[in-house]
């Protein structure tokens, strides 16, 4: 069973936005990728994002939705988690600029796992990404579809207050 | 407890000062420049409002964020065929598209 991950209440504005993406490209990011982003640099895929964002006028507010997709442990081989990854992240792609990335098992996740960073502005209108109950629920039938495994999602919190 | 969560909510997605849309106008045009309008608006998926608003606060530049998307995946595609044989090409291909990012402000 696929368990997917979804953060999307964060604190910390832009900066968040900026250390998600650094995560998402650092020295265990395999397989990385991008739909209206650099893939090979995360500073200019983050002035990418920032660019639709000041575009729109909507620097502020929500920065990301960050999701984790973690397969189980028939997913042995990292190719075919990447391509999982890939297929995952077209989701959004056609709405909002993504970087992923593919991990192998750590100490965190103890499965291969492919981490999505969405911008939360969508490059075609400006709307910000809406990540309720349903959308999600369609997101997870979709990753079902495609890697052949049963999904479940939870939505995870990363708020901490500062005030 | 629910109070401290709601105030923290508030707080984390509220717009900044800056980006409020807190100035009113109206605007004048004839019936068929308004059905012109809202019939762009829908193809752009906006409101009549937002596409106003982004249309001319932007209205001199000829990219916007969906032609550049556009144009980053192309580059992309070409870059994962050729990054095997020549690296190189990839930083100069995303070079130029980053430059071109940089003329949408």
């Amino acid at each position: 069973m696929a368990k997917i991950d979804v953060i999307r209440n964060t604190y910390g504005g832009m900066e968040y936005l900026h250390n998600a993406l650094a995560y998402a490209s650092d020295a265990r990011a395999l397989y990385r990728g991008g739909y209206g982003v650099n893939p090979y640099n995360y500073e200019e895929a983050y002035n990418q994002m920032l660019l639709t964002r000041q575009y729109f006028n909507k620097v502020s507010g929500n920065p990301l939705v960050h999701i984790v997709i973690a397969y189980n442990n028939q997913v042995k081989d990292l190719e075919v988690a990447a391509q999982y990854g890939q297929e995952c992240a077209s989701y959004f792609g056609n709405l909002f600029q993504v970087l992923y990335c593919t991990h192998l098992k750590d100490t965190n996740c103890g499965c291969m796992h492919t981490h999505i960073i969405i911008n939360a502005v969508s490059y075609l209108n400006g709307q910000m990404i809406v990540t309720g109950y349903n959308e999600m629920n369609a997101f997870c039938q979709y990753v079902s579809q495609v890697t052949g495994q049963k999904c479940w999602f939870y939505f995870e919190n990363k708020a901490v207050y500062n005030g | 407890m629910s109070d401290y969560k709601y105030k923290n909510k508030k707080r984390a997605h509220t717009r900044d000062k800056s980006e409020r849309k807190d100035k009113v106008t109206s605007v004048r045009c004839s019936e068929n420049e308004f059905a012109k309008i809202q019939k762009n608006a829908k193809a752009a998926g906006m409101t009549v409002n937002n596409y106003l608003v982004t249309t001319g606060a932007n209205g001199s530049n000829a990219l916007t964020p969906e032609l550049m998307v556009e144009i980053q995946n192309q580059i992309n595609y070409a870059c994962s065929v050729v990054e095997l044989n020549a690296p190189d090409e990839v930083v100069t291909m995303q070079e130029g598209a980053n430059n071109l990012w940089r003329k949408l402000m």
